[in-house]
């Protein structure tokens, strides 16, 4: 027996008339003097996604990670105790940058230039000739910087002040873990540079308000006659955080090559037992610009660094648990790679395109409707963040 | 002599083309090749792609012949070509370019 199909009902201004209504100043967008604000008061003081626990899968696995932004290179590793640390990749000695390669596993890194040798958990073991410093080893390990891990996700914090991060996520770390990405050991990756603010870009990912003009043919199952826009039927906030729940388009049914992927994916999901998890049509955006979609065939990431006020980096991960068990999943896997990267492919001129406008200074203001609040709640919480640092520092 | 398991030696013109050994270079293929080519292979995988996935998933992955491994190489160009084909048809070409500025730095099938 089918029970009936509810018609769908769009979210009202009510349930967001706490953001406001009113026009959002166009320079928030562009603006050079604005964004170095930012930098310090939302991106120096918000945990920040830097990668995932299956990157650093045994005591001496490390990463590198840039963040331009901050001109910062950190060395996340894991020590001997198992435990992941943070630290600035930088020798303590007289500053040379202490890693190449970007990932890697070893006992010991030692600095190329006097031979200052740090353990995976950041102590200064050894440095030749150490007697003539007259110093303590143990005032010379190497500068931590804050991490937590939530659903496998390892965030770091710049700053001097960090709250716990599940205090942090305001009530989404518990939904987090019930994806995929908590228990991923493997995962797609693509990465891209963009002529655009690091909000415009993530915006773009916000709303489907967008989706039936920009993405006709890769988006046309997200509407549907009672829902043309592929609206969601739900918003909420967490703090800083929001989230939505995602319209299922009851005549959507994938076709072809993408219902053959999602079919050979079958078995493996279900193995992991993801398929009937609580929050696998949300859609989850943590502040300041890393968003998780919860699906559990398609649970996949996108953080947005910030390189200046015109121009950002992303970074998009889509999640596995377990290696590619047959032909069928690794087809599966790339069938869904090709699916996210193709419909992203189609947003990258038009969001130049809207940096480009922002950037001429022709407008004073830009505006969000109803079905845009999540870009509104984003910069709604940018601005009380920066206005509260400006206050604190009298800038 | 084929270089694909028998009963898929009709796929052998497209091994040259489309036999491509990372996800990234997928792409590139997809990118580079024409649309007429892009359709020759769409249209040579779409009646057998089901039944060699079932081929290579009676083999476990670890166990793949020379030949299998080159059938599942077109297997995942197919993961790129149909919906270029299928979905996008003539306006894959726009976007290849924006595509190319997605490169992909990881995928499962590239860690074997
Ligand atoms: S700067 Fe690193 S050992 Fe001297
Ligand atoms: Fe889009």
């Amino acid at each position: 027996m089918n029970a009936p199909i509810p018609k769908f009902t769009p979210v009202g201004p009510d349930a967001v008339a706490h953001l406001g209504t009113a026009p959002i100043p166009a320079r928030y967008y562009a603006d050079a003097d604005w964004f170095a604000a930012e930098r310090e008061a939302v991106f120096r003081r918000s945990w920040l996604y830097i990668g995932h626990v299956c990157e650093l899968p045994e005591p001496g696995s490390f990463i590198r990670r840039e963040l331009e932004l901050f001109g910062v290179s950190l060395l996340i590793m894991r020590g001997k105790d198992g435990q992941i640390r943070a630290f600035h990749n930088v020798c303590t000695h007289r500053g040379t940058q202490l890693v190449e390669e970007a990932q890697g596993k070893r006992a010991t890194f030692s600095c190329p230039y006097h031979m200052w040798t740090y353990g995976a958990d950041g102590a200064l073991v050894s440095a030749p000739d150490f007697e003539a410093f007259g110093l303590d080893k143990k005032d010379c390990a190497l500068k931590s910087v804050a991490l937590d891990v939530c659903a496998g996700m390892i965030f770091v914090w710049l700053a001097a002040d960090a709250p716990p991060l599940r205090n942090w996520l305001n009530g989404l770390a518990e939904p987090l873990e019930t994806l995929p990405v908590a228990r991923a050991t493997h995962f797609h990756e693509y990465v891209y540079e963009i002529n655009a603010n690091w909000k415009l870009t993530y915006d773009n990912f916000q709303e489907n308000y967008h989706l039936r003009f920009i993405h006709p043919k890769t988006g046309k199952a997200a509407g549907g006659p009672d829902n043309p826009f592929g609206y969601p039927l739900e918003y909420a906030f967490h703090g800083r955080h929001r989230k939505q729940r995602i319209w299922s388009n009851p005549e959507a049914r994938p076709q072809g090559a993408q219902g053959l992927a999602f079919a050979k994916l079958m078995p493996g999901a279900a193995e992991a037992d993801i398929l009937n998890t609580p929050y696998g049509r949300h859609y989850f955006a943590l502040f300041p610009s890393f968003f998780m979609l919860g699906t559990p065939l398609q649970n996949f990431m996108h953080v947005v660094y910030p390189l200046s006020a015109t121009r950002s980096r992303g970074v998009i991960r889509i999640y596995w648990i377990g290696a590619d068990r047959s032909a069928g999943e690794r087809f599966g896997r790339e069938s869904v790679l090709t699916m996210v990267r193709d419909i992203h492919a189609e947003d990258i001129s038009v969001i130049e395109a809207g940096q480009r406008g922002l950037s001429s200074g022709a407008l004073e203001h830009i505006h969000f409707q109803t079905n845009e609040a999540l870009c509104r709640h984003l910069i709604n919480g940018v601005v009380e963040q920066v206005e509260a640092w400006q206050a604190r520092v009298g800038g | 002599m084929s270089a694909l398991p028998e009963g898929f030696v009709t796929l052998d013109p497209y091994v040259a083309d489309w036999a491509v050994a990372s996800a990234d270079a997928r792409d590139a293929a997809r990118s580079k090749q024409p649309i007429a080519a892009r359709q020759a292979f769409h249209a040579a995988m779409e009646p057998l792609i089901a039944s060699a996935l079932d081929h290579l998933d009676a083999i476990p992955l670890s166990a793949h012949s020379p030949a299998d491994h080159t059938l599942m190489l077109l297997a995942l160009s197919y993961a790129h070509i149909a919906p270029s084909v299928a979905v996008l048809g003539a306006d894959d070409d726009r976007h290849a370019i924006y595509r190319r500025r997605l490169p992909i730095t990881r995928a499962t099938a590239d860690e074997n």
